[in-house]
């Protein structure tokens, strides 16, 4: 039913083309619908702070073209004419819109290469180390939220709640060193940086072991930071749930401890998780920044770093760009995801 | 309002940690008279061990210079940064969430989705694109926490506005006449600012991680001592003297905690008079 939705040629959510539909009108599924027909004006007004901020920037693309390469007043003035940077604002503006739509984010005068190449070769990493988080940071975090929801006030709950008190004011790349400290330097477990054992000549799946372990710090920084927000997240809903009618209703019944926990404490606690999980993709690329860098993994978020230092804002800019696409399309996955797990579709989908 | 203060003296954790954050921007104010010793001045033998020398506490760091008196001006930068970020972000949020939720139509969708824009570029990137058009300068590094991060408090002004325009003491405002700028200043705002202040202290933890993490990746201003800088000196000789390293890291967990429990506190404290109809 997702992939209908995303296909759907008239995403605008009114009351006429919801008539056409035979799928249940789910709350959450109305507004995938609207995030999908708000998406573009979204993208547009992102790409547009990006336009202004570009212009803002000293210099401009032939100096960033040129920067590399050299080049006298007569080219600079020609290549200005050709890509139309000689025009007025709202020309540059479209002219830049119609780049992005061919693909062309700019030109990175770091690397002497067009943007989006750079991006695409170091997007992967990024996507591999930010999905390994946040299925770490899920698992732990709804797993250890679910104990300690179980019994709020429970020693073992002190304990959980504690240590996610503490793990939420942590500064990421400082939990990053302690941990380089702990693993790489002390134990000699793991490799403190980089992805992988240089000259080490690896292939096939030793090459993939290796990376793998180079990925475990950087995945554990980051996923026990954010595995503290869904613990602590489950269990203020799980407490929350715990004072409602129709868990004291169920308890009356006499239905088991476990089943009671788990059907009706954890089970609505549970989505505003599945929210959040969908706002925190967007702060997962901003830790990725921090975390890259502390660790030298050659991702998209150390790009940004480097971007900065290297004054290449069109890189920069692009980057701001393709994470802003990236997370659209995540939240658009998250709110489908929700309409599934709530069970008031359930519901719906059995009654005709 | 002086329920809710007395609910949160009650709870010890958040009183704690409001005479801890006294104390650090007391220490941070006083500092050349507390501790006066130059923090950029190069003052002992380098790499000096922790407990050592009463003349360095802490020890020193590469150049010889005293770390105690690097971490009493490195809160300096940290909170006053922190702090004007998280005003500036309240500021503009409540600023526009008020515009959004008073507007309504047209200019409401348009607030909104900006507000959507903001969301949807990752905070610490927006940051980063900030500080790299503006520099590295102080003010710079405030705009730019401030940029990614005035959503919330839009968002809450808004939800806020909308859930009180419906209520009587608002259509009475209404029915009697009251000029609409009126309603907006003496009627709407004062009742949406409580939520918003349980907020300031999740805006100010945020704040202070951010100019951290800017200041780490060496983008706020070189010239000055600051926490994050510090854990990124220290990082040079992190296997041999990973003091030098710790100490700026644990300032900035207990802040941030500290932070993070008055917030605690103060929600308590004033959510059951939000709760109250």
């Amino acid at each position: 039913m997702a992939r209908g939705l995303i296909g759907s040629p008239e995403p605008v959510a009114t009351s006429g083309a919801e008539a056409n539909t035979p799928l249940p009108r789910h709350p959450a599924l109305l507004l995938a619908r609207r995030r999908l027909a708000q998406a573009p004006i979204v993208l547009l007004i992102v790409i547009t702070g990006a336009f202004l901020l570009l212009e803002a920037a000293p210099g401009d693309a032939v100096d960033a073209y040129l920067a590399g390469l050299g080049g006298d007043a007569g080219l600079v003035a020609e290549l200005r004419r050709r890509w139309g940077l000689d025009r007025s604002g709202p020309t540059r503006f479209l002219l830049y819109l119609a780049g992005l739509a061919t693909g062309d984010l700019g030109w990175s005068v770091s690397f002497g290469r067009p943007v989006l190449a750079v991006i695409v070769e170091r997007l992967p990493i990024t996507l591999v180390l930010a999905g390994a988080a946040t299925l770490l940071a899920f698992a732990l975090g709804t797993g250890l939220g679910l104990l300690a929801g179980a019994r709020p006030g429970g020693p073992l709950d002190r304990l959980l709640s504690a240590t996610a008190l503490l793990l939420n004011a942590v500064p990421t790349f400082w939990l990053g060193l302690l941990l380089v400290l702990v693993f790489a330097v002390r134990l000699r477990w793991l490799p403190s940086a980089g992805i992988e054992t240089i000259g080490a000549g690896h292939t096939g799946l030793a090459r993939l072991l290796d990376i793998a372990r180079h990925l475990v710090l950087p995945t554990l920084t980051l996923g026990l930071v954010y595995a503290a927000l869904y613990l602590r997240l489950l269990r203020a809903g799980m407490v929350e749930a715990w004072r409602s009618d129709y868990v004291r209703a169920a308890r009356a019944k006499g239905i088991p401890r476990r089943r009671l926990v788990l059907r009706h404490v954890a089970r609505n606690a549970l989505l505003p998780v599945v929210t959040m999980l969908g706002l925190q993709s967007a702060t997962l690329v901003g830790g990725s920044v921090v975390v890259e860098s502390v660790f030298a993994v050659p991702g998209l978020g150390r790009l940004a770093a480097e971007a900065v230092t290297q004054r290449d804002v069109p890189l920069l800019l692009g980057i701001v760009i393709v994470s802003a696409v990236l997370v659209v399309l995540v939240n658009l996955v998250i709110d489908l995801l929700y309409a599934r797990l709530d069970p008031r579709v359930e519901l719906a989908a059995r009654t005709p | 309002m002086s329920d809710a203060f007395a609910r949160f003296a009650r709870n010890p954790a958040a009183l704690l940690a409001a005479l801890l954050l006294a104390a650090l921007a007391l220490a941070a104010a006083l500092a050349p008279r507390l501790w006066p010793i130059d923090p950029e001045a190069v003052d002992g033998p380098p790499l000096l061990h922790p407990f050592t020398d009463p003349a360095h506490p802490l020890g020193t760091d590469r150049l010889g210079r005293d770390l105690l008196a690097r971490l009493l001006f490195g809160a300096r930068i940290s909170l006053v940064v922190a702090l004007a970020a998280a005003f500036a972000s309240l500021l503009i949020g409540s600023a526009v969430g008020l515009a959004a939720g008073l507007a309504g139509g047209r200019i409401d969708d348009l607030l909104m989705r900006i507000t959507d824009a903001f969301q949807t570029v990752p905070g610490f990137l927006l940051a980063l694109a900030f500080v790299s058009v503006l520099g590295p300068e102080a003010e710079s590094v405030v705009l730019a926490i401030a940029a990614s991060s005035w959503t919330g408090p839009a968002r809450i002004v808004r939800a806020e506005i909308l859930s009180l325009a419906r209520r009587d003491f608002v259509l009475a405002a209404v029915a009697v006449g009251l000029p609409r700028v009126e309603i907006a200043w003496r009627v709407l705002l004062p009742n949406a600012l409580p939520p918003v202040l349980a907020y300031a202290c999740a805006s100010i933890a945020s704040a202070v991680l951010i100019e951290s993490a800017l200041s780490f990746l060496g983008l706020a201003d070189p010239n000055r001592a600051s926490w994050g800088a510090m854990i990124a000196e220290g990082r040079a000789v992190l296997v041999r003297e990973p003091w030098l390293s710790i100490w700026p890291g644990l300032a900035l967990l207990v802040t941030v905690l500290a932070v993070n429990l008055v917030g605690e506190g103060l929600d308590d404290a004033l959510a059951p008079r939000r709760a109250r109809p």
